[in-house]
């Protein structure tokens, strides 16, 4: 939404900023809605479910800094907008192997890594490892936002 | 929907090559700190993926830990938006 399709090729510093702005903007959503409410009270359900949204934030905003035109961003979306629970966004299409190709020496590996891949199961081998690579540089940006949010708490 | 998908998949796979899949492997390899510094010629294709599939499997764990430790600390502090984005620039 926020972000235009345009801009594909992003240095690390401006989409590291995109997306500590972006998740810090969820993320004191998420927060002025819980102190109005709630009290802490460690390891209750209210506490894990609060841990459900963040993260749920966090993959949210990856995708949409990462814009339209990547695959795996839309079919991260359309997962967290379909399945509000969230809980299966990891393990896509555990049985669904009918419609896999049996083709490409590391056959194995690449099965592994369809699955892993938000939307890798409908990729061709290149789009699977290209799509990989900026899913992978989106991710680890996104760990390090969240670890310097977290570290700046204390 | 799958079939249709599944039937331009394998029309377009027909004409990649052995260079562009080498070429995006090598890329991946750079990007996962295990095998960034080995030589390209020493890994293989299929390592190459296993390590990729390790390292998304770590980050998503690590993104399931720090969610959890942010909601821990949501009801106790503020966030430093400027701070935050201070030294994420310093980085």
């Amino acid at each position: 939404m926020a972000s235009k399709s345009g801009i594909t090729l992003m240095n690390s510093t401006s989409s590291r900023l995109r997306l500590a702005r972006t998740f810090l903007r969820s993320f004191s959503k998420i927060k002025s809605q819980t102190s109005a409410t709630t009290t802490l009270s460690p390891s209750s359900p209210h506490l894990k479910r609060q841990s459900r949204r963040i993260k749920m934030a966090a993959y949210s905003s990856m995708a949409r800094v990462a814009g339209p035109r990547r695959a795996w961003a839309r079919a991260l979306l359309f997962k967290l907008h379909t399945r509000p629970t969230h809980r299966t966004l990891m393990n896509t299409r555990r049985g669904g192997s009918t419609t896999t190709p049996p083709s490409s020496r590391s056959d194995n590996q690449v099965g592994k890594l369809r699955r892993l891949l938000p939307g890798g199961d409908r990729m061709d081998v290149c789009t699977l490892l290209e799509e990989t690579a900026n899913y992978i540089h989106c991710l680890s940006t996104q760990v390090k936002v969240m670890k310097a949010i977290s570290d700046h708490h204390f | 929907m799958s079939s249709r998908r599944s039937r331009s998949r394998q029309s377009s796979s027909s004409r990649i090559t052995d260079d562009q899949i080498n070429d995006l492997v090598s890329k991946l390899q750079q990007l996962l700190p295990e095998i960034r510094h080995t030589q390209s010629d020493k890994v293989s294709a299929a390592k190459v993926l296993q390590e990729t599939c390790n390292y998304i499997r770590n980050l998503h764990r690590e993104v399931d830990d720090l969610s959890e430790r942010l909601s821990e600390l949501l009801a106790t502090s503020d966030t430093a938006q400027a701070a935050i984005i201070r030294s994420l620039l310093m980085q």
